[in-house]
């Protein structure tokens, strides 16, 4: 039924010819080898199989065929899957028919495109992330690591600490490891050494 | 046994003479030269019926020295005549307890001597000569140098048998220089005549030999022809044992000729071996002569005996009439013994038997409150086993049906967001490109506000039905792991009045059980609408710590906090802790009102 809406709507455009139309995965492959079309609009939503997979042995098979990506997932696990096993484009399903026209002719002419929406997803998702122990920018603390740290510090054993800041032992050890990761530290000495470094216990 | 009863005697009265000599040692000092200078007896050779004598006497006149005398002289003649030394000890241990009785210290001392010379050959030669020192030391004290003489002769002789011949020879040249200067022939004598038993004892037949002539030499020195009699005699049947039977039968004769008395005994055993000797050398007719003598004297002999003997029966039936009164008298005793030992051991015996009776209460009662308590234990311990599997069962019970309505619960939203996705979403989206293609062939529709308003109410319904259906199925976390699910959906929250969220990760996400990836996924889904709709946040902090045994989720907020004792936060905690509690972990809440919250989960990975 989409699929069917969608080539009525590209039939309208005159530079357009849609040259064939696949209902699964295995379909989809042979139609492509065949056909050698110029650029595929391909669904992640595949009923027999992951749109991803189908991208990734097209690029091993057809690596002329540009990909256009056709997902309701606004994600940026997908996108950046997607791009990363060979899609020219990403757009969102309920793109419109100017915006679906105009990424199908970037990509014909050898450009890639990525709608409106899926920009601002990857945007947000580069701006949220903070990759731990990176050198020029101390890593988040939370409060209770914090707590845990500067015992840690003041060489408090783990029953000391567990004690004092009414958690089990378990608990600690678990913050102590989180510690530990971010901090990029082997050991206590390491995670002091860290934390004085960081100027993360300011007292 | 025997033996040993003996020196058990001679042990005994040595202690308990230490408290009867310090009565009696003056008396025997001032009676010493007159009354033991000659001991009358104990250096006659007596015959067998002179013993027995002396014993009837001895004991029908109730004088214990008498007894004691006479069982001495027994002890010696059995000695001489069976050559068993074994009863002669026995004899001599009795017969110095009795002159202990008696009160003669001397005699008990020379009787102790005596028979310590016999103690050697029972292995107790250090004893012997400790009782020879005794009696040494006491013959030396009463200056009675003859005994103190004859002591030494016999400490030599135990020192010779214990193998010390240096000390014997020393103590054989004191005997000798003090009997020489004695001048006691008689004492001299006595000496030789022992070891000359002594000797024949040990088959010594040359050395006694020897002595028995010394003894003949002696005897005639100092005249005493009884003697050089019994010399004569000695000489020719140690002769005889020795295996020479001419010098035995010329010994013989001699003491044939020089014996005395007619009716001597001696006389009667000069014959016997003069008989036996003449056998030997085969001149039958004279030792049948001899034997027909020695038959005939032992006749005479015999007739004396007989009369002895009545005069002895008629003493011992006195004795034996008070020896049978003696003896009913103890019988008596022994009865009344009897009947109270019997009450005695009754006693003992009612005693043992309730001893018994309480020790077997004791040990029941305790047997039966030990099982009491063994019991109790056990039904206490099964009570807790049972308890516990119950608990273990609910538990069980509770999580597999906790799975099934998670399970049912994921799978009704899988569907429902395929639903969505697929024909809701596919329909939506076929509307709007029809939509779309018939403005596109009717340029007045473009241009109408109505139009455009339905397009963009279409467009908020396909952006909603895909949120929607997003929520209810996070579908990267199964292509893509929790990280970038728990990322993908931090990412979606955003826009106006949408706290910051930072999210930090560390560790590796992919290969975790799909169970607890989703059920983690949806604690930090839940926990961040908590933070976001309830506690007014303006700062989250999302964190994922993967280590090798553990996966920990970290929510932190700034917000309004709450009191986790006395709020509750409805379905929310409550379902939040169902799933900790599904997947193993252990939920840690950290908040207090005004304080922000921070919660961990702390999920083991098998």
């Amino acid at each position: 039924m989409f699929a069917e809406g969608l080539e009525s709507m590209l039939k309208g455009e005159s530079d357009f010819e849609v040259c064939g139309r696949a209902r699964n995965a295995a379909d989809t492959l042979q139609q492509v080898l065949e056909m050698h079309p110029d650029v595929l609009l391909l669904d992640i939503n595949l009923p027999d199989k992951s749109g991803l997979d189908v991208c990734k042995q097209l690029r091993a098979e057809s690596p002329d065929v540009k990909i256009l990506a056709l997902s309701m997932h606004n994600d940026e696990s997908y996108i950046s899957a997607m791009l990363s096993l060979g899609a020219q484009g990403y757009v969102l399903k309920n793109t419109g028919r100017v915006e679906l026209c105009a990424a199908i002719r970037a990509l014909a002419e050898g450009r890639t495109y990525f709608s409106q929406e899926v920009t601002d997803t990857m945007m947000q998702s580069l701006m949220r992330e903070r990759k731990g122990g990176t050198p020029k920018e101390p890593p988040k603390i939370s409060r209770r690591e914090r707590e845990v740290l500067k015992l840690i510090m003041d060489e408090r054993t783990t029953q000391e600490i567990a004690a004092q800041l009414f958690l089990s032992e378990k608990t600690v050890e678990s913050h102590r490891a989180a510690l530990l990761a971010k901090l990029g530290a082997r050991n206590t000495a390491g995670l002091v050494k860290a934390a004085i470094q960081w100027k993360i216990i300011e007292d | 046994m025997e033996n040993n009863r003996g020196l058990k005697h001679g042990r005994i009265y040595r202690h308990a003479l230490a408290r009867v000599l310090k009565i009696r040692v003056l008396l025997f000092l001032c009676m010493a030269p007159f009354a033991l200078w000659s001991q009358p007896g104990f250096e006659e050779r007596l015959s067998f019926d002179q013993i027995q004598m002396i014993l009837s006497e001895g004991i029908a006149q109730r004088d214990v020295g008498k007894q004691a005398l006479g069982w001495y002289k027994w002890a010696i003649y059995r000695e001489q005549e069976t050559l068993n030394r074994d009863s002669a000890f026995q004899y001599l241990a009795r017969s110095v307890d009795l002159f202990l009785i008696a009160g003669d210290t001397t005699a008990y001392y020379r009787a102790r001597a005596e028979l310590a010379t016999r103690l050697p050959e029972r292995g107790m030669a250090e004893e012997a000569l400790q009782m020879q020192q005794e009696a040494l030391d006491y013959f030396r004290k009463t200056q009675n140098k003859r005994l103190e003489t004859l002591v030494l002769a016999q400490m030599a002789r135990v020192y010779q048998l214990k193998g010390d011949t240096a000390q014997a020879s020393v103590l054989k040249k004191a005997f000798r220089d003090k009997g020489l200067m004695l001048q006691d022939t008689f004492l001299l004598i006595t000496v030789f005549l022992d070891d000359i038993s002594r000797l024949q004892i040990e088959q010594n037949y040359r050395d006694a030999i020897s002595l028995a002539f010394r003894v003949l030499e002696l005897a005639q020195q100092s005249r005493r022809p009884d003697v050089a009699t019994f010399a004569e005699y000695q000489i020719g049947i140690l002769n005889r044992q020795a295996g020479d039977h001419y010098m035995a039968l010329r010994f013989l004769k001699r003491a044939e000729r020089s014996v005395s008395a007619a009716y001597d005994p001696l006389r009667r055993d000069i014959y016997r071996y003069l008989s036996a000797t003449y056998s030997a050398l085969d001149s039958l007719p004279k030792a049948l002569e001899y034997a027909t003598r020695h038959i005939e004297l032992g006749d005479t002999l015999l007739s004396r005996d007989r009369i002895a003997t009545s005069q002895r029966l008629a003493v011992q039936y006195g004795e034996k009439e008070r020896s049978r009164q003696l003896a009913e008298l103890a019988k008596e005793m022994a009865a009344v013994e009897l009947s109270k030992r019997q009450q005695r051991d009754f006693f003992y015996a009612i005693l043992l038997f309730f001893g018994a009776i309480i020790l077997a209460l004791f040990f029941m009662v305790r047997d039966y409150r030990h099982r009491l308590a063994t019991n109790r234990v056990i039904t206490e311990q099964n009570e807790k086993i049972n308890q516990q599997t119950i608990r273990q069962l609910e538990d069980a019970l509770r999580i597999e049906s906790m799975q099934s309505i998670l399970e049912g619960q994921e799978s009704e939203r899988k569907r429902i967001a395929n639903d969505l996705h697929d024909s809701l979403g596919g329909l939506l989206a076929a509307t709007k490109m029809r939509l779309e293609n018939l403005s596109g062939k009717l340029p007045v529709l473009g241009q109408n506000e109505e139009f455009g308003k339905i397009q963009g109410l279409l467009n908020d319904t396909i952006t909603e039905t895909r949120q929607i259906a997003r929520n209810l199925q996070p579908g990267s976390l199964h292509q893509f792991g929790l990280m970038k699910a728990v990322r993908d959906l931090i990412v979606r929250f955003r826009g106006d009045g949408v706290p910051t969220i930072d999210f930090q990760h560390f560790g590796e996400f992919n290969g975790i059980d799909h169970t607890i990836a989703l059920n983690c996924y949806r604690i930090v889904q839940e926990l961040l609408q908590n933070s976001i709709k309830h506690a007014q946040a303006t700062e989250i902090l999302v964190q994922l710590t993967r280590t090798e045994n553990e996966l920990a989720l970290l929510v932190e907020d700034n917000g309004i906090g709450y009191d986790p004792q006395t709020v509750s936060r409805g379905m929310g905690t409550d379902n939040l802790s169902q799933r900790v509690q599904f997947i193993h972990g252990e939920i840690s809440i950290q908040t207090s009102p005004g304080q922000g919250a921070s919660t961990m989960i702390t999920v083991p990975l098998a």
